[in-house]
């Protein structure tokens, strides 16, 4: 499976959000897509999950133009995982990851089916939220909340797994814990994984490929050592960084902003 | 997976105890009347040993109870669906100004043309299209507000007040023409049902329950979010369209026959969700039970009440007032706590 996107340009009440972006993901690889805030990120991963409909260009999943699958074709597809989700109405965990089996139901069938409960069981034990079931979401820590989230993403079964700031909230251990997982899980069932990310230096050690962004651009793509680049850094984020050998591998340090 | 199992097995107890509970209010009802309760008269009544008389009697009690039971049911399921479409638990058919919109409209009908009291048909469907009304003004004032939670409920009050402002005197108007005193339309009565009421609210509560089942994990998804309904391959536009449009109908329909009774409609989803989660394939059929057991037990309470008052019978809202504004404050506090 191969993904395309194609001069896309996306506007949010005609402000620019998306201009001219060209990338191509892979199956098997974590693209993660860093920039600085506003530079995009999210909107690229909502547009590849057709929540957000490009004004201009094209995207392709395996050369088919992806405006062509219906919905719940293409949530067969495709699984994106919002941070943000309401929780107004308790609802349990288990209610929760759940619903990620529905594009695979028929629509009026009434329960879930013996498949469906194991992928739930599978899941939520591999990422360490079995025993979080019968909880309500509310009473989650936002870190367990995190990997309820991927949980239910993964239940989905996607192709395309698109994750925004998978990390964040989480602790030292989880975030390699997650991220770990995610390339494990890409690896293994080929799946195309593009993550948002904030933080550099774990997109240095989980990311394949590595999409930087800014003001709606793509400025970099290629391996994390290509991209991560003390100068490429300065120039986009306008911080001072220093470069840091540690075990063998560089790590790119803010020291001061730009002046 | 034991988690789902025990919520089956919770939705199954919890559908027969309330089956047998509605049972056994049903026959309650039957039995009571401003001569007081008599097992014996009922049981004599349907063996065929009674008057005429009395069958009479029991075909009037049995239209009241079925007409009680079902707006119940109707306004559990209704408030149930605007508590999933709003995402907010303090939706309900009377708090966001659906029954007083409702209300509204049927009485400005009367007033214009008091004869189309004895013809259902047409107030059920002015009151469905007075039901949407008050639910499209609602949602496009909070929206204008910024649309979030509170500025929904705010909103809901704000309509609400002036629908029920407008129909209080509309409805004295329709006092004046048609002699019924207008307290029993405004705070909901089962005293006037008739017979003929009761196929307007089966199938009307027939078909909201069918739809809403149908769309039931399209709902559950709904909970989450737009965008996470979207993702899902739902169309959550369709979606909040259809949920609304039933809860509107299901609400019209209860304010054409029995007038507003309020409370029952927020009160249900949050008994329900206690019993059986919020999964709607569970909630939604529990909720409509849990509807129609309480209210059916109100209208028992209120025949109680009204016992050989010369002064006519309590209206049915007052009784479910009475117990959904504390139930109200209990969710209230239990919200406000995260």
């Amino acid at each position: 499976m191969r993904i395309r996107v194609e001069g896309v340009e996306v506007e949010y009440d005609s402000t620019p959000a998306l201009r001219g972006v060209t990338v191509e993901f892979e199956a098997g690889k974590v693209t993660c897509v860093v920039g600085p805030n506003g530079a995009g990120k999210t909107t690229l991963l909502k547009t590849l999950a057709r929540l957000v409909t490009p004004s201009r260009g094209a995207i392709y999943i395996d050369g088919k133009d992806y405006r062509y699958y219906k919905p719940r074709e293409l949530a067969k597809l495709v699984a994106y995982v919002d941070p943000h989700i309401s929780k107004a109405i308790p609802s349990t965990v288990f209610e929760f990851i759940a619903t990620g089996r529905y594009p695979h139901q028929d629509l009026l069938s009434a329960g879930y089916s013996e498949e469906d409960l194991l992928m739930v069981e599978r899941v939520s034990k591999e990422l360490g939220v079995h025993h979080l079931l019968c909880r309500k979401l509310d009473q989650l820590s936002s870190g367990e909340l995190q990997r309820v989230l991927i949980a239910r993403a993964l239940v989905q079964e996607p192709r395309v797994l698109l994750l925004d700031e998978p990390s964040a909230h989480l602790d030292l251990r989880y975030r390699l814990e997650v991220l770990d997982t995610v390339r494990r899980v890409t690896a293994r069932f080929g799946k195309v994984t593009v993550v948002a990310l904030h933080d550099l230096y774990l997109a240095s050690l989980y990311s394949d490929l590595v999409v930087l962004m800014e003001g709606g651009r793509v400025v970099a793509v290629g391996r994390p050592e290509e991209v991560l680049r003390k100068e490429v850094i300065e120039h986009v984020y306008g911080v001072v960084v220093e470069e840091v050998r540690v075990g063998g591998r560089t790590i790119l340090v803010p020291v001061d902003l730009a002046r | 997976m034991q988690v789902y199992r025990a919520q089956i097995r919770r939705f199954f107890a919890s559908a027969l105890t309330l089956s047998l509970i509605s049972v056994a209010t049903f026959l309650a009802s039957l039995g009571i009347g401003p001569a007081g309760f008599s097992v014996r008269w009922l049981l004599e009544v349907i063996s065929g040993e009674a008057l005429r008389e009395a069958q009479v009697v029991l075909s009037i009690r049995l239209a009241r109870t079925a007409v009680s039971y079902l707006t119940g049911a109707i306004l559990g399921l209704s408030g149930a669906l605007m508590q999933g479409v709003t995402r907010n638990p303090l939706a309900d058919p009377f708090i966001l100004g659906l029954s007083s919109s409702a209300l509204t409209v049927v009485s400005a009908a009367l007033v214009l043309q008091p004869g189309l009291l004895a013809t259902r048909y047409y107030l059920v469907v002015l009151a469905f299209a007075g039901a949407l009304l008050g639910y499209t003004i609602t949602v496009a004032l909070s929206r204008l507000a910024g649309g979030g939670s509170v500025s929904l409920v705010l909103s809901g009050i704000a309509v609400s007040a002036f629908f029920s402002g407008v129909s209080h005197v509309l409805l004295y108007a329709v006092q004046r023409a048609t002699g019924i005193p207008y307290i029993l339309l405004l705070a909901g009565s089962a005293s006037a049902a008739l017979a003929r009421d009761i196929p307007y609210l089966l199938t009307s509560a027939a078909a909201c329950l069918a739809i809403s089942l149908a769309i039931s994990k399209g709902l559950n998804a709904y909970l989450y979010g737009d965008e996470y309904s979207q993702q899902l391959g739902f169309n959550p536009r369709l979606l909040s369209l259809a949920a609304s449009a039933i809860a509107s109908l299901g609400t019209g329909v209860t304010i054409a026959v029995t007038g507003i009774v309020g409370f029952v409609g927020l009160a249900s989803p949050h008994i329900s969700r206690f019993l059986v989660g919020s999964d709607h394939r569970f909630l939604l059929p529990t909720s409509f039970l849990v509807g129609g057991v309480i209210t059916l037990v109100a209208d028992v309470v209120v025949r109680l009440i009204s016992m050989g008052s010369p002064y006519g019978e309590l209206p049915l809202g007052t009784i479910t007032s009475s117990i959904g504004g504390p139930f109200i404050a209990y969710v209230l506090l239990r919200w406000s706590k995260r």
